[in-house]
């Protein structure tokens, strides 16, 4: 069995936003960059993954030389493999066309994981359109996955409750994130190991232009104003802030 | 010269880091809410449950003697992987104090043991305390013997086969604990030089004539006891390494000892350097933010420079020791003095960028303020520390050398 996850170095998802400089229309390079949140989750799903089915489990990113050593924690956390292809498109087309690529070059492959949405961009369509280029099948949102005799069964979880879904052979499953997904801190010789591990370098494939041009980007400066609640009584304070953020409507 | 981090250490931070934002920081509150509660109600400062689920935790993840050798159950990574470590540990003040938690073993003594405990001492010591079933104590000091031993009157007398001990030690610490051994220092020779004049005895709290005293209560968060020893008879083996030469060996573990004193100052300090960032971006006074104001930047400017120097020199001494140089008598001072001093001031100026909140129990700069205070007399006062650096220099009648060619 082979399980591919997919995983994006983004800028430091911790920083606010507003905080952000830019140059280029990109983070500045000063900002410490990292695997994207719920690629993490996706990450740590496919290890647990591979250790209840012995599966081998490669990783694949699309991103700079640079990102390498980012990658290299999921190596540290169990990954057998990475699989960096070097580019620099933001078309979801473009990554997904070079995701498969790298797809291919493994062979036949059981399952793909990835993060339901990127740190940086949100948008969590890049598997949706690499699960159509490959003609499989994509189940967005999903926490807990089995395999089950040949069938996967696997639980999509959305805002409002969950749903158990099976399925049989080949599919991509975007994860989000649950309790039971919470990445593991990699153990002291794993990170020492992780080196040792297989880094294939591909180049990108029909680097053509995005079909739109980029005018400009911007990130607006939001104000915030900081109000105290009074925590004397726990029930109270959380009634009070419930009642607060309803009157502003953020709920 | 190089001054990359490799990949590797960036993971060992960003691991430790991980770790304290899950374990260490959620229990803050319960530690700063337990010293203030130490000396009415006496005992751990984090809940034992805790304490075993952080032991659990860490030795999974592989954080147990980091820079101890591997045929002792450690990880063999030296002193710089170790010093990163600790920085990040203690960003949190669960991980600064010694009384919070800490990685065992603690590998000064366990370096000391190594060297000095001979025959069943291995089994009845050594192995035990590398597997953190036991823990050890020093008993030097003595109401009339600090940092000069030479005024030390505990004695060891023979008589038959035995050696009879009599003293009051003061200031030891540990002695709540129920797994806790001494390393006790006693004069077996008078007559001779300080050289020849000292030994080291192995003593468990359960020995007849043991008797732990009042404990003494300090500026901080030091719990330490008295300690009497009255008519104790211990055969020879309980004598750790040579009749006559406790000093010897004692001096190969303070350079390690000062690099992870060295470290704890430094990992807080850029915790406490955050704290005043967040303080002067967000407290708005007589209608500007703090940070706008030239006192409050200069604190900022001045407890970074500061701060930098000092982590620049603690990685030096480190990476020197990684190189298998064990003279580390001037830089384990140096660092030791300039850690805990750096630490005083940056604290000190982040109380007073904090105004009242900075001086309240709740925010947890006045606990790193007692401690850091406590330090500067604890483990050799600074005084003593530039006086060997002094010494050291003035008798080689040349500066000091940092240089070290590395070797092809």
């Amino acid at each position: 069995m082979h399980i591919v996850v997919l995983a994006k170095v983004v800028p430091d998802y911790l920083v606010p936003s507003m905080d952000f400089e830019l140059k280029d229309n990109r983070a500045h390079e000063r900002y410490s960059r990292m695997l994207g949140l719920y690629d993490e989750n996706a990450i740590e799903t496919a290890i647990q993954l591979k250790e209840k089915t012995s599966a081998a489990l490669s990783l694949i990113s699309f991103g700079s030389e640079n990102d390498v050593q980012f990658l290299r924690k999921a190596a540290a956390m169990g990954v057998d493999q990475l699989i960096l292809i070097k580019g620099q498109s933001d078309d979801a087309a473009v990554i997904a066309q070079n995701l498969m690529a790298a797809v291919k070059t493994l062979g036949p492959v059981d399952l793909i994981l990835a993060g339901q949405q990127s740190a940086d961009m949100d948008r969590g369509v890049v598997p949706g359109i690499l699960a159509q280029m490959l003609e499989m099948p994509f189940i967005p949102q999903i926490g807990y996955i089995d395999s089950k005799g040949g069938e996967w069964a696997v639980t999509q979880i959305t805002a409002t409750g969950k749903r158990e879904l099976e399925f049989k052979g080949p599919g991509v499953l975007s994860i989000t994130s649950i309790p039971e997904n919470v990445p593991r801190i990699p153990v002291v010789r794993a990170i020492f190991a992780a080196k040792k591990k297989p880094v294939t370098k591909l180049e990108s494939i029909n680097q053509g232009k995005m079909a739109l041009t980029e005018l400009g980007v911007e990130i607006p400066k939001t104000k915030s104003i900081c109000e105290f609640i009074d925590v004397e009584d726990m029930n109270a304070a959380a009634k009070t802030l419930l009642t607060r953020l309803t009157e502003e409507r953020y709920i | 010269m190089d001054f990359g981090i490799s990949e590797e250490y960036m993971m060992l931070k960003e691991a430790m880091r991980e770790f304290v934002k899950r374990e260490l920081l959620p229990l803050e509150k319960t530690l700063l809410e337990r010293d203030m509660s130490l000396w009415t109600t006496p005992g751990p400062l984090i809940p034992k449950d805790d304490t075993a689920r952080l032991y659990a935790v860490t030795k999974e993840l592989g954080f147990w003697g980091i820079e101890v050798e591997e045929k002792f159950g450690g990880q063999g990574l030296g002193m710089m992987a170790k010093t990163l470590v600790m920085e990040e540990m203690c960003k949190s003040y669960v991980g600064f104090s010694p009384h919070g938690f800490m990685l065992p073993p603690d590998a000064p003594n366990l370096y000391y043991l190594d060297a000095c405990c001979v025959g069943d001492q291995r089994d009845r010591y050594f192995i035990p305390y590398c597997n953190n079933e036991l823990d050890s104590a020093m008993a030097v000091t003595e109401p009339d013997a600090g940092s000069d031993v030479s005024g030390l009157k505990t004695s060891a007398v023979r008589k038959g086969d035995k050696w009879v001990i009599n003293g009051t030690k003061t200031f030891i610490s540990k002695c709540d604990k129920d797994n806790v051994f001494f390393i006790l220092i006693a004069v077996t020779n008078k007559e001779a030089q300080t050289k020849d004049r000292f030994t080291a005895f192995l003593i468990d709290k359960s020995m007849t004539g043991v008797r732990v005293g009042k404990e003494i209560p300090v500026i901080g968060a030091m719990p330490t006891w008295e300690l009497i020893l009255n008519d104790v008879e211990v055969g020879d083996n309980q004598v750790l390494g040579d009749v006559g030469k406790a000093f010897i060996p004692l001096q190969n573990r303070f350079g390690v000892r000062r690099i992870e004193l060295a470290s704890r100052c430094t990992g807080i300090a850029e915790r406490i350097i955050q704290m005043m960032i967040d303080q002067a971006n967000t407290r708005i006074t007589f209608g500007k933010p703090l940070s706008e104001r030239q006192t409050v930047q200069n604190w900022i400017a001045d407890s970074t420079m500061e701060l930098e120097a000092v982590r620049l020199r603690l990685y030096y001494a480190a990476w020197k020791s990684d190189q298998g140089l064990t003279d580390l008598r001037i830089e384990g001072s140096s660092i030791k003095v300039a850690a805990t001093e750096m630490l005083s001031a940056v604290v000190d100026r982040a109380m007073q960028m904090h105004g009242g909140v900075g001086l309240s129990k709740e925010l947890g700069l006045e606990y790193v303020a007692r401690m850091v205070r406590i330090w500067r007399v604890l483990e050799g006062p600074n005084e003593i520390h530039r006086w060997t650096i002094a010494r050291q220099l003035l008798k080689d009648k040349k500066p000091y050398n940092p240089f070290i060619v590395v070797a092809e």
